[in-house]
């Protein structure tokens, strides 16, 4: 008797695992895996990363999900997003948020992530202009509150 | 020969589905679905029969065969009812009784069972020519699945049906878990069942394969419990298990 079942669901243990891409700009692992605009799938082994040095940071996101049902208002489960960073990625991102307390702007982690990825995904992914970028951000939004 | 094709939807954990993937069973089948759950969320409740329909009862102690409640869009029914919960008879009679019946009515039957090993259980599985045996994705459900294959996957024809399969968030170490449990006992495994949260919210007492029209969620749902239907098939075809073992297994079970 053929086991259609069991090869299903080897084939599904085998499936590649769905990654959000990298913060440097480098491709996801799953070229098919939806992107930041359209998937937000939590992963937890980063392309080309040693397991051990990653760490997850919460994002809320900004653009609006339709909802399954008809709903208005994503739930907040829905609007975050996770990402994993590599040990240097994480290095920079404390510099930026150490930089913007000597300016007097106090940035969160999730905040430097979120304007990184926005400009990722709008194809300007320059290092040097990110940082001021985000600080720059940061200032406004802190000046509307 | 015997000519009676018995399935029995069984399982020792609870909550896993059996009872919805009975009724679909049935429904693709053509089968009378028998129901020996005498729980209020059975088949008969879901079915739309009168709870205090005893015929079941009637008809094992009578010894004459029960006759199917009939509605459109769903399975001919024999309800169970919660007099069945106080039947403590031989499982062997009971199961003499339910294969002599299936003879009679010429038609396939499925039987909903009472979760664990009660003696109601035990005469589905003794009358039973292939075992269908729900299996959620947990580690619960996958620990009593183990305790079930050690008892009696030597001696039953079983088809283990992974059922809310979710197909995004697949849980891989579970998976892994059934696979390697269905390859240590050597047990056919069937397509799996999607999940489907809106089915357990469902109003409509008919089976989803007997559908007139469905839309697309229905359809897809449907389309699982017909892949099962033609793994049971296949099954029932290698013909009928070596009962004189299965009864030593469900002796040895009770101690």
């Amino acid at each position: 008797m053929a086991d259609d079942g069991l090869d299903t669901l080897e084939e599904m243990i085998r499936r590649p695992r769905r990654v959000t891409p990298s913060l440097a700009g480098g491709r996801p692992r799953n070229a098919d895996a939806p992107t930041y605009a359209g998937g937000g799938v939590k992963s937890s082994s980063p392309p080309d990363v040693p397991t051990s040095s990653h760490k997850e940071v919460v994002v809320p996101r900004r653009t609006k999900v339709a909802m399954k049902g008809g709903g208005d208002r994503p739930s907040f489960a829905a609007r975050k997003l996770q990402v994993q960073l590599r040990v240097e990625q994480e290095e920079w991102l404390h510099r930026i948020v150490a930089d913007g307390l000597r300016d007097g702007v106090r940035v969160s982690e999730a905040d430097v992530v979120r304007v990184a990825m926005d400009r990722l995904r709008e194809g300007r992914a320059g290092w040097s202009e990110l940082r001021e970028a985000i600080l720059a951000e940061t200032k406004q939004r802190s000046r509307r509150r | 020969m015997s000519t009676t094709r018995i399935v029995a939807v069984s399982a020792y954990k609870g909550g896993v589905g059996k009872t919805t993937v009975a009724i679909e069973l049935a429904g693709v089948l053509g089968a009378i679905l028998v129901d020996c759950d005498w729980d209020r969320g059975g088949a008969s409740g879901t079915w739309g029969a009168a709870p205090s329909d005893g015929r079941l009862l009637r008809a094992l102690l009578r010894d004459s065969p029960p006759r199917p409640l009939r509605r459109p869009g769903r399975p001919d029914l024999v309800p169970s009812s919660p007099a069945l919960a106080e039947w403590i008879g031989d499982p062997a009679i009971v199961a003499g009784r339910l294969r002599d019946w299936a003879e009679a009515w010429g038609r396939p039957v499925v039987i909903d069972t009472h979760p664990g090993a009660v003696p109601m259980t035990d005469a589905a599985w003794a009358a039973a020519d292939v075992v269908v045996v729900p299996v959620g994705i947990a580690w619960p459900e996958l620990r009593a699945l183990e305790g079930l294959l050690a008892e009696r996957a030597t001696a039953f024809t079983l088809i283990l049906a992974p059922n809310r399969v979710r197909d995004r968030a697949v849980i891989r170490p579970q998976l892994k878990a059934l696979v390697n449990m269905a390859r240590t006992y050597g047990v056919a495994v069937a397509p799996p069942i999607g999940d489907y949260p809106w089915l357990p919210r469902r109003r409509r007492r008919s089976a989803l394969v007997l559908s007139p029209n469905p839309g697309r969620a229905v359809a897809a749902a449907a389309a699982d419990f017909r892949s099962l239907a033609h793994k049971v098939e296949q099954a029932l075809a290698v013909g009928a298990p070596e009962r004189q073992k299965q009864a030593e297994v469900l002796e040895a079970t009770h101690g």
